[in-house]
């Protein structure tokens, strides 16, 4: 499209293609802040106590990588957006309305990602005080951090199963 | 299955009581339980051996303080991994343990004094580089002045004008001279001599410039004679902390038989925890404990040596039997699955089998892919192999050699080969799309409803399985009706939903209607009045809810699936992303170790929590009596070594 005015500026930054990226764009920036936030947040927590007894470094570094899931999952999400798009190899060219649609999809597993991160961070957090004092607990504390995860699941199935299915 | 536990009590000679505890450590069989003395007898006492056994961890402590000191000298272990030394019986107890436990005294004691060398280096370091500013000053640091002559040093700041205070001062006090002796960064060094009728105002005027005055003590001599004396204690310091050097490599060979002291020390404590644990008698001890039902034989075996009386129960009602888990070998490896959740409690029923067979089905569907399967296998055998763990680390690489052989025929069902690898090769290479799809069953990327609803279904039957064991549960305890009304009505209503779906068929209909029948009228049957009773079965129907969302939890296999197939294929897609055919080959071989051992890493983390908690929460609430206590036999403590028993006794 030849860029003559700004409204057709507008259209050109708004195609369909681009709406699809900018949705997997934040599928990635929001689930990633909000992994890397929980797992700083476990991690702090982890190095207190490895400072004290570092033999604890296995079972604290399973409850750390827990909130680092929800940054997969947003990865995951973009890249099959960014397999729709086709710009790896044959770019397709998307409706400015199925485009807006794929994007939306990553709405989902951006917000509920971000949050469940953080939360789930809290629980593996107070998992580490656990593990700190009674080692012999932690599949307990992983089982209840994992029990945050089912949401962020559930987001990344309703964000992929219509990005996998809907036909452009 | 959960062993039957039989309740030992033994009294035995005193004089025996040595060689019996050691006996007991190296059978491990029997769990000893704290026994209290009754209050107020004077003749049965609890045993003491508080002094001993405080005595064997302060050597345990300073053994392994030792190890740790002297390990970055050892030349006998290389590499990370580490393995356990094996000796026979004999030889671990007819080692010398002095020699070790002397070595190690000596070890932490030369440590202690290299930590208080190298203070004291620092201390003298910063005191050559005070003294040594003064070089230039010809006068001894700690002269004070004469009878009628004060001599002060000290520092101000470069920003204080000298020649502006000399001035004032030989104007306004006289008898007065003030040198700058060096010059620093921000301070200048002076010296200044006046007569002892000035000096308080000389202090005065040079305090409001910043002055700060050096306190050397009074016998210390020039800044030349100071320095040539601390470089040379520096030196002694040195030399000595070579010495301590080369005494801790010389120490270092001694580790291996420190090794072996600590586990004998550590297992001596184990013998005086079990002494520590009993009564007794002037001349008697009294032991009681636990021991599974089939290792009576060796442990009756072992006592006929002695002169004792033993008494071998079954455990009374109100007794705490701990638990010890019986399986066949490929089921034992998920105990370690149970041990991380509880055990079930002493009596009820042992679910390691069907954890087994679900978590193996469950971990290779959320994890379906060939060459992954193949690598946790290697993993779990080399493990194995290499470090011959023993325990918990045993069962968890067993855990991945069966997980590992479940995800890669998982794999060639669901077209897993490290991802879409083989795909992605043959469009780069050939440019074909062949190799596109090399699924039997289905590709959880392309037909993603399917692969969802063979989730579902095995959690369906996961779930159902539960149900099953609850239900015989129930029927064992004698509860029919539990087993019957409260879950065999589920069951019925399932199985007719099933029915009515499944072949279209009215019969399922009928056997659901029964079902929701047996609910309604029997879910409340503890209730006299009809209406509360009716109103319990209908509010029973609730439940439903909690099965939907038990099943629905199962999505999660596919969700970990899709999320571990697009990683493989993100890193596949980098590796092939260049059109040239060497370029590939090198990133193949480059980005994919490197892209696939982190998938792997992070995919197989995710599908083990993910299906132990498919395994705690979904399952294990059906039907799971938890709070077991684990049986723990005392047993010889070993770290190092790795101890086999003759079998000539």
């Amino acid at each position: 499209m030849e860029i003559t005015n700004f409204a057709s500026f507008l259209a050109a930054l708004f195609s369909g293609r681009n709406l699809a990226l900018l949705g997997a764009a934040l599928a990635v920036i929001f689930s990633g802040i909000g992994s890397a936030k929980g797992v700083g947040m476990v991690a702090e927590a982890s190095a207190g106590v490895l400072a004290e007894d570092p033999s604890k470094f296995g079972r604290t570094l399973l409850l750390q990588v827990l909130p680092g899931t929800q940054g997969i999952y947003g990865f995951a999400v973009a890249f099959l957006i960014v397999l729709k798009t086709g710009i790896l190899s044959t770019p397709v060219e998307l409706s400015r309305f199925d485009g807006a649609l794929i994007g939306l999809m990553a709405l989902p597993i951006a917000v509920v990602g971000y949050f469940s991160a953080i939360k789930q961070a809290r629980v593996a957090v107070a998992g580490i005080s656990v593990v700190a004092k009674r080692p012999e607990e932690s599949g307990k504390c992983i089982t209840s951090a994992v029990l945050v995860e089912m949401y962020a699941i559930l987001a990344l199935l309703i964000s992929a199963l219509p990005i996998l299915l809907y036909k452009v | 299955m959960i062993k039957n536990m039989k309740k030992v009590s033994l009294v035995a000679m005193r004089s025996d009581l040595d060689r019996l505890a050691k006996d007991l450590i190296w059978l491990s069989c029997v769990e000893v339980e704290k026994c209290e003395a009754p209050e107020g007898d004077a003749i049965i006492r609890s045993m003491d051996c508080g002094e001993r056994i405080t005595e064997l961890n302060t050597e345990a402590a300073t053994l392994s303080e030792a190890l740790k000191i002297l390990s970055p000298m050892r030349r006998d272990k290389k590499g990370f991994i580490k393995t356990r030394k094996e000796m026979s019986k004999k030889e671990f107890d007819g080692r010398a343990v002095s020699a070790a436990t002397e070595g190690a005294g000596k070890a932490v004691a030369l440590k202690a004094e290299a930590e208080r060398l190298k203070g004291e280096k620092n201390k003298l370091t910063a005191y050559l580089s005070s003294v040594s500013v003064w070089k230039d000053y010809d006068l001894p640091l700690g002269f004070e002045g004469t009878k009628s002559a004060v001599v002060i040093t000290g520092t101000l700041p470069v920003s204080a004008d000298i020649g502006r205070l000399s001035g004032i001062a030989s104007e306004e006090l006289s008898a007065v001279q003030i040198e700058i002796v060096a010059e620093g960064k921000s301070t200048r060094y002076i010296s200044a001599v006046c007569h002892n009728s000035v000096e308080k105002q000389l202090t005065a005027l040079l305090s409001e410039a910043g002055f700060i005055k050096s306190n050397f003590p009074s016998q210390t001599g020039t800044a030349r004679e100071e320095m040539a004396k601390t470089e040379a204690e520096i030196r002694s310091v040195e030399n000595r902390e070579e010495e301590i050097k080369d005494a801790l490599s010389a120490l270092a060979l001694l580790c291996p038989d420190m090794e072996h002291a600590y586990d004998r020390v550590k297992t001596e404590l184990a013998e005086e925890n079990v002494k520590q644990k009993l009564i007794g008698t002037g001349h008697t001890v009294i032991m009681t404990g636990w021991v599974p039902d089939d290792r009576v034989d060796k442990l009756t075996k072992t006592l006929s040596k002695y002169e004792c009386f033993c008494d071998i129960a079954d455990p009374e009602e109100g007794d705490e039997s701990p638990v010890e888990l019986k399986n066949n070998g490929f089921a034992s490896p998920f105990e370690f699955v149970i041990g991380m959740y509880s055990y079930p409690k002493y009596g009820s029923f042992d679910p390691t089998f069907w954890v087994a067979l679900f978590f193996a089905l469950i971990f290779g569907m959320m994890f379906a892919d060939l060459g992954y399967g193949l690598l946790l296998v290697l993993i779990g055998a080399l493990g194995t192999k290499l470090m011959k763990p023993k325990g918990g680390t045993a069962k968890m690489m067993k855990l991945f050699v069966i997980c590992g052989i479940s995800c890669m025929i998982c794999g060639v069902l669901f077209g897993g080969y490290f991802g879409d690898l083989p795909a992605k090769l043959a469009q780069s290479f050939a440019g074909s799309h062949k190799l596109d799809n090399l699924a039997i069953v289905c590709n959880p990327l392309d037909e993603p409803i399917t692969f969802l609803l063979i989730s579902l279904g095995i959690g369906a039957a996961h779930l159902i399985c539960g149900m099953i064991i609850n239900m015989v549960m129930c029927f064992k305890r004698g509860d029919w009706q539990s087993a019957v009304f409260d879950v065999g009505s589920w069951l019925m209503m399932f199985a007719g939903a099933g029915v009515y779906f499944g072949f279209k068929s009215k019969v399922g209909l009928i056997i659901l209607g029964v079902g929701l029948l047996m609910m309604i009228t029997m879910r409340g049957r503890a209730k006299k009045n009809i209406f509360a009773r009716l109103f319990s079965g209908i509010a029973g129907l609730y439940d439903i809810i909690n099965y939907a969302s038990d099943l629905l939890s199962y999505s999660r296999i596919f969700a970990l699936a899709l999320a571990g197939a697009v990683i493989a294929s993100v890193v596949n897609t980098f590796a092939t992303l260049v059109n040239n055919p060497v370029v590939t080959v090198i990133l193949v071989i480059v980005v994919g170790t490197f892209g696939h051992l982190m998938n792997l890493a992070l995919s197989a983390l995710g599908a083990f929590v993910h299906t132990c908690r498919l395994q705690y929460v979904e399952f294990f609430g059906k039907f799971y009596e938890d709070g077991g206590r684990h049986f723990e036999p005392a047993s010889p403590d070993l770290t190092y070594t790795d101890v086999y028993v003759e079998q000539n006794n």
